[in-house]
């Protein structure tokens, strides 16, 4: 008897819960993300002052972007437009 | 099939004006010579390295489009390595997902230089692109 008073109870809570969780994620994806791998001044917002990509869980950026700012850097680090390691360190 | 390639190449910029229009010229005309079209030529001009390759310091960069099934590519790869006057070079498949980025670059950042052939580019696109956003 005392169970199924408490079943409800649990369903209840949790989608509260979540909606606030999906309204937080929201406000953060509103900011627009945009780079190109030939602009060093766009890239080096995403890189610290060592010259080390920025993780995602503080860039914001959604798993395919990530991946394609993680390539881009790459790619500019290559052409050297971007450097490997920052002179300061070397 | 014909995908759309970009190509970069770092030229050593203590060189003079003219070796560096050469390089370029042969370039662009070994392009179009393995059978491929030139879409558009992006020169940037010099820049500063970020960290010295061989004694060079300054760099001239040029990005090419191109439209190629990709044949072509090993045979132009190789003939960057042959070029000495050719410091580095980057080719890349130009596919939806980096036009996408490339566009949202176009609208909220400032333009880069000289990238009005561009422009029409990333108009085209719009229409194929879901209003995802």
């Amino acid at each position: 008897m005392s169970f199924s008073k408490l079943k409800p109870k649990t369903t209840v809570s949790r989608p509260v819960q979540r909606v606030a969780q999906n309204a937080k994620k929201k406000q953060v994806r509103n900011q627009v993300v945009f780079f190109d791998y030939r602009d060093d001044r766009k890239l080096r917002r995403f890189i610290n002052e060592q010259g080390k990509i920025i993780p995602r869980r503080i860039t914001g950026l959604s798993a395919k972007e990530q991946r394609l700012l993680t390539k881009s850097i790459k790619w500019a680090r290559h052409l050297a437009i971007i450097p490997f390691v920052s002179n300061q360190i070397r | 099939m014909k995908k759309l390639y970009e190509t970069t190449i770092v030229v050593d910029g203590g060189l003079d004006e003219s070796v560096i229009a050469a390089t370029v010229e042969k370039v662009t005309g070994l392009i179009t010579s393995l059978g491929c079209e030139v879409k558009t030529v992006l020169d940037v001009g010099r820049k500063n390295l970020a960290y010295p390759i061989g004694k060079a310091t300054i760099g001239y960069y040029v990005h090419i489009e191109f439209e190629s099934d990709g044949t072509a590519l090993k045979e132009l790869e190789r003939q960057y390595r042959l070029n000495e006057s050719i410091i580095r070079f980057l080719t890349i498949i130009l596919d939806k997902r980096l036009l996408e980025m490339r566009e949202r670059v176009l609208k909220y950042g400032a333009p880069p230089q000289t990238s009005e052939d561009n422009s029409s580019e990333g108009e085209e696109f719009v229409e194929e692109k879901k209003s995802s956003e």
